[in-house]
């Protein structure tokens, strides 16, 4: 490490440092799974079903995503999950131009019955912003709900969280109002025809780094 | 016949006519006894024991998805006389449906539950039909307690798979279902047993490939739910089998009914699947096999009727009455619990607290003046524990709770136990019907 030049030395030690910080939060994710777990309700089928899959998000999304955050895990009754994630999320146009946030709050919920009925597409996921998000698949009149088209029954929360985050940056988009799979704001869905330079929003998956507001604002102020 | 709607369902009822209006009566009073009525007294003789027909207008059976199956099954248990009928179907008939379907070429168009409800009933007036246009999975649960017999029909995975988790909820003794596979002139009834945890339902039979066809019905507007959906009847073409299977299916299963309905175990066919191909003649009887990891709950509730209304009632006492403490209480209703909203206007989060009918549904209004309506977000199927907390000492009316619904508790990890409240479910239409 002495023999090394001084910013590859810099560059080693933040990465040391981020690979503390993650297995920190990694930590403190596990204390909230296991808090979690110690009031799950319901049959033994449903509770199992709940732990494998906040387990699942946790381990495989939450750990491993340098940007997402888990904010609270309910199994009490449904399963109920709130969560943080750096990406753009759009919001109703200035004039011709998109504002954006860089922050999205998902509510991620599942019902028992789900594991053997179909969840309608716009049940598990939606999204909490003070401004009013302008996606095809976000309703504006019941605020936040996300649309992400047919689910099957016991579709796994992974997914589910995978689906949402790449609905919303546009990487995964219906824009056919006729389409009953997804539109639920058709002038949004209007604007977006129109405006394709928007789409997708950012072209990260989510278990990569994101450049930041910044760069997106910077990308479409152009 | 008299008309109503309840938040998702439109319903029709023909009220049984009496001896007087048909000369027809069930009634065992030999003073009463008429020709007419003597000869229709049918009877049969089976297995050296007499056993009288009339023993059916005391029971009750609902019927889901009133096609070319499930439409005859209704019509078949009209004549035997079934005391009281619900069919139900969201459906209506196509230009060309009478190839297949029991119905005349003038009902295109028309609501399967009003043609077939009708259609029931003019076969025999003596007895009660109640139609719904709409999804079963929107009946209230007052009136699938009250069922004998399910039988489902439908042409989706969907309906048999929630009519076996609420057979065996409401500890019904019998599903029949009556299906058929065109391409091999098959007629096909699978029967239920699903008082007891350890029998099969229907989703024990589907693999994982099969969950997934599951038919998506809800469209994208959760306010409408599920008057649109992914899947339409005019997407699924006509019903490409012959008219003699269907019909041949659904008399199978209109006779596993008779023998539910009759108590005549020896001959009852307890969760099997009779199968009888109309091409070979050939005929498989199969046990249906438990499947251990099936996803369906498999779980029995225990029923409570209640004598006193929501408004003199509170979740504290409901809950002392099963003996749960508060911190393992757990609470659902028959609808959506709603939590908190989000003002559609200024985004400003709202606590409600509520179980509400439908989304889209009026719950206050917002600081800012507009609206709130209940919204996906922020409801809940089983109440959270820091709503419980608030909503405890609380009237159940104040909850959303009406008279003739009903309210789940369950201790963690216990089964669930149903508390129905006395009255009806409320119809709008015919309480105004009333008034007129």
């Amino acid at each position: 490490m002495t023999n090394l030049p001084k910013n590859s030395r810099e560059s080693h030690i933040q990465a040391a440092q981020a690979r503390e910080e993650a297995a920190a939060q990694a930590r403190v994710n596990r204390i909230m799974l296991d808090q979690a777990l110690q009031g799950n309700g319901g049959s033994k089928p449903w509770q199992s079903w709940k732990a494998s899959q906040a387990e699942e998000v946790v381990e495989d999304l939450v750990n491993r995503s340098p940007r997402m955050e888990m904010v609270s895990i309910q199994l009490e009754g449904d399963l109920s999950l709130i969560y943080r994630i750096q990406m753009p999320v759009p919001l109703a146009p200035k004039g011709h131009l998109l504002s954006f946030s860089g922050v999205a709050v998902f509510h991620l919920t599942y019902r028992e019955n789900w594991r053997w009925e179909n969840p309608p597409g716009w049940g598990p996921l939606g999204i909490f912003s003070r401004r009013p998000v302008w996606h095809p698949n976000v309703s504006l009149e019941h605020r936040g709900v996300i649309c992400l088209g047919a689910l099957p029954p016991s579709t796994r929360l992974k997914e589910i969280v995978l689906l949402g985050y790449y609905a919303l940056t546009l990487q995964e988009s219906v824009l056919d109002e006729l389409d009953p799979g997804g539109v639920l704001n058709f002038e949004a869905c209007e604007y977006y025809r129109s405006h394709p330079e928007y789409i997708p929003l950012c072209r990260e998956g989510l278990l990569e780094p994101w450049k930041g507001l910044q760069e997106v604002e910077r990308r479409f102020s152009r | 016949m008299t008309q109503g709607s309840s938040q998702q369902l439109v319903w029709y009822r023909w009220a049984p006519k009496t001896h007087s209006q048909t000369g027809i009566h069930f009634e065992d009073s030999p003073s009463q006894f008429t020709k007419t009525a003597k000869s229709l007294d049918l009877n049969l003789e089976l297995s050296g024991a007499r056993l009288s027909l009339s023993a059916l207008k005391r029971r009750s059976v609902a019927v889901f998805g009133l096609g070319a199956v499930g439409g005859e099954i209704l019509t078949a248990l009209a004549r035997l006389g079934v005391g009281r009928l619900i069919g139900i179907d969201a459906g209506r008939y196509r230009e060309d449906s009478w190839r297949t379907q029991p119905v005349f070429p003038e009902h295109g168009g028309q609501a399967k539950a009003w043609v077939q409800g009708l259609r029931a009933r003019s076969h025999n007036p003596a007895v009660e039909v109640w139609a719904a246009i709409g999804r079963a999975q929107d009946l209230p649960l007052s009136v699938l307690r009250k069922v004998d017999v399910f039988v489902t029909a439908g042409d989706n995975l969907e309906l048999p798979v929630w009519a076996g988790n609420m057979a065996a909820a409401l500890g019904k003794k019998a599903l029949v279902q009556g299906a058929v596979h065109g391409p091999t002139w098959t007629a096909i009834c699978r029967t239920y047993n699903l008082a007891s945890a350890g029998s099969p339902c229907p989703g024990c039979m589907l693999r994982a490939r099969e969950w997934g066809l599951l038919s998506v019905r809800y469209g994208c507007d959760p306010a409408a739910a599920t008057e649109s959906g992914f899947v339409k009847d005019h997407d699924l073409g006509p019903t490409a089998t012959l008219p003699a299977v269907c019909t041949t299916a659904a008399q199978m299963a209109t006779i596993e009914c008779l023998k539910r309905l009759l108590n005549i175990d020896a001959q009852e066919v307890q969760s099997e699947e009779i199968s009888y191909c109309l091409l070979t003649h050939q005929l498989l009887r199969t046990t249906l096999p438990r499947n251990p990891s099936c996803r369906c709950a498999h779980e029995r509730w225990k029923i409570h009727d209640l004598t006193q209304p929501p408004s003199q009632m509170t979740l504290s006492d409901l809950a002392s009455s099963i003996n749960c403490e508060k911190d393992d209480l757990q609470i659902r209703g028959e609808s959506h619990w709603v939590s908190d909203t989000l003002c559609g206007h200024c985004g400003l989060k709202t606590p409600v607290r509520r179980f509400v009918r439908g989304f889209g549904e009026k719950v206050g209004a917002c600081g800012c003046g507009a609206a709130l309506l209940a919204s996906p977000m922020g409801s809940f199927s089983v109440m959270p524990p820091q709503d419980l907390e608030v909503c405890l000492k609380r009237p159940l009316s104040t909850l959303g709770l009406e008279p003739g619904g009903s309210l789940g508790l369950s201790a963690k990890g216990q089964n669930w136990t149903y508390f129905f409240f006395p009255g009806r479910p409320r119809f709008r239409s015919e309480e105004s019907e009333r008034k007129k």
